[in-house]
């Protein structure tokens, strides 16, 4: 019989084995899965962009409780004697036992993903009209959940491999899945907060696979859980680790002993890190509240009195733990030695919270010692403003000024966290940033968190308009092409319109002077409808969304968007409202086009440039509209402010483009009439 | 053939096998018998590559058994503690088998699914234990491997069905040339079925012979005198048992039967008599001489 590492007859029957709880599984996930949007086409047929997290969000389940379920009822035989027994006397070797039961496993996980997904997705291509789809985040959240599911099968069978009862199936899943992040994330949160020179993620680190993230997301995380897996570098690095943890995983099962079947763990050794690990958990937030004491001289009778609680409960958690898996009460007595470990792991941790303190605090360089300096961002958010950043985060910037602005600011941070005034500076009254600096000293980079104050920012901003690298990325917004598509595009009715004015819209962009645009992107300059372009696109094999309003400065193809979303003009009294400027001291519009609502509100001072914009579009609408009977709306509600001798008086005005309904009831609507 | 040498295998610190060493012919059926935990269901495990031995040598027909599909795919293995797969009928264990086992022969499973009258497609956990247990032979004998190995076999088996199964066993043996190995407490069942019996004490073979040998070679002497005797008269007999009432002293001793008869008269005894011993007094008289006995773990207990 050749040496084979797959048995198709074993792969089979597990598939067997599985076939109730597949069938469950696919029913429930497919009924979620279908109802939203059965719901969304029966009583809410509005046009939206089907992402995601409103697509197949429950198939989140599948890493963290499908596929472990999955592994106990396949690899479960290790916990039973008998069962145990079986399996190894099939003529069979164990990798091939292991792969073949393993390949069952994920299997069944890509048959859930593929029998729910696609239905789901037949049912929203079917009903075009009203789902914009965004398959690139579907693909990428179902790789990730995919990789997930891959990645936490190693995990549990590792654990089912070392240990032989589902409780310890269970304790030691969850620490080899969970632990490692857990410390990972309660230490750069404390080192962070400790040093807020530092940033999370930095330490965290964005390449950490997603199969580490819910805890962190739990505990320490912000954001929408939902997104856990929109990260495509983070699904990618999940799946690498997967292969690894894979093998591990094999050679585990390969030395696992039959015998071990029914016994916690598989040897002593694997008892006692178990009980440590378990207490090491507890103690590790004592010493991290130690750590905190220590550098911020924070020593108080409550947190002494919650110190002594946590670790008397870390010895407890040590005895119980072992009395749980062992059953055995004269095993207390001999593993109390075994404590000591614990406390030098907690004192290992404290020196290395320590060291990375110091080691931290000691990196305040020279202007003249700085090779460079890369700006990045806090936070990327759906915004121009976050995209460009992104697009000019590899820029490396090497000015005098700015490398001499950055070690002074830096040197004043790292001074007020070792006086312990850092925070104190939140009760002052100037407005700073705290801005991610990358500097790069002797060839090494290094991230920073540094206060920069307004002036300072500006005086940065003006000195990167001069760098002809930046002004070179400011020049465009991206053009579409098979990694960037438009995801979601207001009222316009279909996607070559949406092509159409996107592409003018970009056209328009590459027309406009830098210095307009760049006010106009970081949220200084310019006249934005609440409307515009969600557009997804991949900057550094990250899949990012920008969403790009219609601004009334790109006025073609806001004013062909308009055009689109809109159908009869009747706007005289708006217009002529806003002729006679000169007799209002205020005015708010509302303009209704479509089904959305812009709000413009304005003091008419005629030497403001910006209220001469709205007022110029607004009168750009009347000849421009192109009028259809059968589509309504566009409505514009005004309120003006009429000065006279007594201090004015209010008026409100409406104007209709094709409005044909109750009007009483759209201003009463939009609260102007009382019944 | 199997081959043992040196095996040991412990438990924590519990030693189930402690240097055995063996060797078990092709087409013969070898009865394993021993007191509780004296290491036969280990050793069958082991021979089966389920466990790994922590020492010494493994061979089935001169390979390595241990992670060796081959080897293993000659052997098959009905613990005494049988384990089904997940609402698993006969028809899917039978498809399992016939992947793992290149003779699996379905006429043969049909036909003894058929004598035994077991229901092929009803799930194997709705059977009962004897049911489970007759199932598991009928799939191990139509895998027709090479080794068959059966632990406490005929526990649970009505006497029909425990008849039946001997039958099919012995047929198999007879027909195939293979080797089955048979564990179990009950000598009696061994007796009339086994060409070879062993017998485990604490993890080592302390006795295997053939099964005729063990019959003729051991018996049971009443013998008396007129005048006052001890043990050191019998010195040239080899005793295993020695009790003496009175004049009268029951003795078993090993050797040729006529032989040790003809040295006995040559002493004038006023009784002699010699008694046949069955397997079961056999092997209890043998574990006595190792201290085990009722005696012995009564005066533990008291």
């Amino acid at each position: 019989m050749k040496h084979r590492i797959f048995n198709r007859s074993l792969y089979l029957d597990a598939l067997k084995q599985t076939r109730i709880f597949t069938v469950l599984c696919v029913t429930v996930l497919l009924f979620i899965t279908l109802a939203a949007p059965i719901d969304t086409i029966i009583n809410y047929p509005a046009r939206q962009t089907v992402a995601f997290e409103n697509f197949a969000p429950v198939l989140i389940t599948l890493p963290y409780a499908v596929t472990p379920v999955l592994c106990v009822i396949l690899f479960g035989f290790m916990n039973k004697r008998k069962s145990s027994d079986f399996y190894h006397s099939i003529a069979d070797n164990r990798i091939s036992l292991y792969l073949s039961l393993f390949s069952a496993v994920i299997t069944v996980i890509a048959g859930i993903i593929l029998i729910t997904v696609i239905p789901s997705l037949l049912l929203h291509c079917l009903y075009k009209k009203i789902f914009i789809i965004n398959l690139k985040s579907i693909l990428i959240n179902i790789f990730g959940i995919f990789s997930s599911s891959l990645y936490c099968a190693a995990i549990v069978t590792i654990a089912m491999s070392l240990t032989g009862t589902l409780l310890t199936n269970i304790a030691v899943s969850g620490i080899l899945l969970f632990l490692p992040d857990l410390i990972v994330a309660a230490t750069t949160s404390t080192v962070c907060q400790s040093i807020p020179v530092l940033r999370n993620q930095d330490i965290f680190g964005k390449y950490m696979p997603v199969g580490f993230n819910i805890p962190s997301f739990i505990l320490f995380g912000s954001g929408n859980w939902i997104e856990i897996f929109e990260d495509l570098s983070k699904n990618i690095t999940t799946f690498i680790i997967s292969v690894p943890l894979i093998i591990i995983s094999v050679l585990v099962f390969k030395t696992r002993k039959s015998e071990g079947a029914g016994y916690p763990t598989q040897n002593r050794h694997l008892q006692s890190a178990f009980r440590i690990i378990c207490a090491f958990i507890v103690s590790f937030f004592a010493t991290i509240l130690i750590f905190d004491s220590i550098i911020t001289d924070n020593v108080y009778s409550e947190r002494i009195y919650y110190l002594i609680l946590i670790y008397i409960a870390a010895v407890l958690v040590y005895f119980i733990a072992d009395l749980i898996t062992t059953k055995k009460f004269k095993n207390l007595i001999r593993i109390i030695p075994g404590l000591s470990i614990v406390v030098l792991l907690n004192i290992v941790l404290l020196g290395t919270l320590y060291g990375a303190y110091n080691i931290t605090l000691s990196f305040t360089p020279k202007a003249d010692e700085i090779d460079y300096i890369r700006f990045t961002n806090n936070y990327y958010g759906d915004d121009l403003k976050s995209y460009y950043t992104k697009k000019t985060e590899s820029i490396k910037i090497n000015n005098d000024e700015i490398n001499k602005l950055i070690a002074e600011c830096l040197n004043n941070d790292i001074n007020e966290i070792k006086s312990n005034t850092y925070y104190s500076d939140y009760s002052s009254d100037y407005y700073y940033e705290v801005m991610p600096v990358i500097i790069s000293v002797n060839g090494k980079e290094r991230i920073r968190q540094i206060k920069i104050t307004e002036s300072e920012l500006s005086y940065i901003s003006n000195e990167l308009k001069n760098n002809a690298e930046y002004r070179k990325v400011y020049s465009s917004i991206p053009a579409l092409n098979a990694f960037t598509g438009i995801t979601y595009y207001a009222d316009i009715k279909n996607i070559k319109d949406a092509e159409r004015i996107y592409n003018l819209m970009r056209k328009e962009v590459s027309e406009l002077d830098f210095e307009t645009w760049y006010t106009m992107v970081n949220g200084t300059g310019g006249t934005a409808l609440d409307e515009g372009f969600t557009i997804s696109t991949v900057v550094d094999s990250q899949s990012i969304d920008i969403f790009i309003p219609f601004y009334i400065e790109l006025k073609e193809s806001t004013l062909e968007y308009i055009k689109l979303t809109s159908t009869k003009e009747e706007q005289n009294k708006i217009l002529n409202a806003a002729d006679n400027i000169e007799n209002l001291d205020y005015l708010r519009a509302e303009l209704f086009i479509g089904t959305n609502t812009y709000y413009f509100e304005f003091v008419p001072d005629q030497n403001d440039e910006g209220n001469e914009k709205i007022l110029e579009f607004i009168s750009d609408l009347s000849p421009t509209i192109d009028l259809e009977e059968d589509t309504p709306i566009i409505a514009v509600y005004a309120d003006f402010l009429v000065a006279n001798r007594y201090g004015g008086y209010w008026d409100t005005v409406a104007s209709y483009f094709n409005y044909t309904g109750d009007t009483d009831k759209l201003l009463e609507d939009a609260g102007y009439l009382s019944r | 053939m199997i081959y043992t040498k040196d095996l040991s295998k412990t438990f924590d610190k519990f030693t189930a096998l402690n240097s055995l060493t063996c060797k078990i012919p092709e087409g013969c059926i070898y009865g394993m018998v021993g007191s509780n935990g004296a290491g036969k269901s280990t050793f069958l495990r082991i021979l089966s590559g389920v466990y790994k031995a922590d020492s010494g040598i493994v061979q089935i027909d001169g390979e390595n058994v241990w992670e060796n599909p081959s080897a293993k795919s000659k052997i098959a293995f009905v613990p005494d503690d049988i384990y089904y797969l997940q609402g698993a009928s006969m028809d899917r264990m039978a498809a399992l088998y016939k992947s793992v086992y290149p003779n699996f022969d379905n006429e043969t499973y049909i036909s003894l699914a058929n004598t035994f009258k077991l229901n092929r497609k009803k799930n194997l956990n709705a059977f009962s234990k004897g049911m489970r247990r007759q199932a598991s032979t009928i799939l191990a004998l139509s895998a027709k491997p090479k080794y068959i190995f059966f632990d406490e076999t005929f526990d649970g088996l009505d006497p029909v069905m425990r008849n039946l199964v001997k039958k099919l066993i012995c047929n198999d043996v007879v027909e195939r040339n293979a080797t089955a190995i048979i564990t179990s407490h009950s000598l009696r069942e061994l007796e009339d079925t086994c060409d070879q019996l062993a017998l485990l004490h604490k993890g080592g073979l302390v006795l295997e012979s053939d099964t005729e040998n063990l019959k003729t070679k051991q018996f049971k002497i009443q013998i008396a005198f007129n005048d006052e005797y001890d043990i050191s008269r019998f010195k040239e007999i080899e005793i295993i048992k020695y009790t003496k009432t009175g004049c009268v002293t029951n003795m078993i001793v090993k050797g040729e039967k006529q032989e040790v008869l003809s040295k006995l008269s040559m002493l004038s005894p006023i009784l002699l008599e010699a008694l046949p011993l069955s397997l079961e007094e056999i092997f209890t008289y043998e574990m006595e001489t190792l201290g085990y006995s009722f005696e012995n773990l009564f005066e533990e207990v008291e």
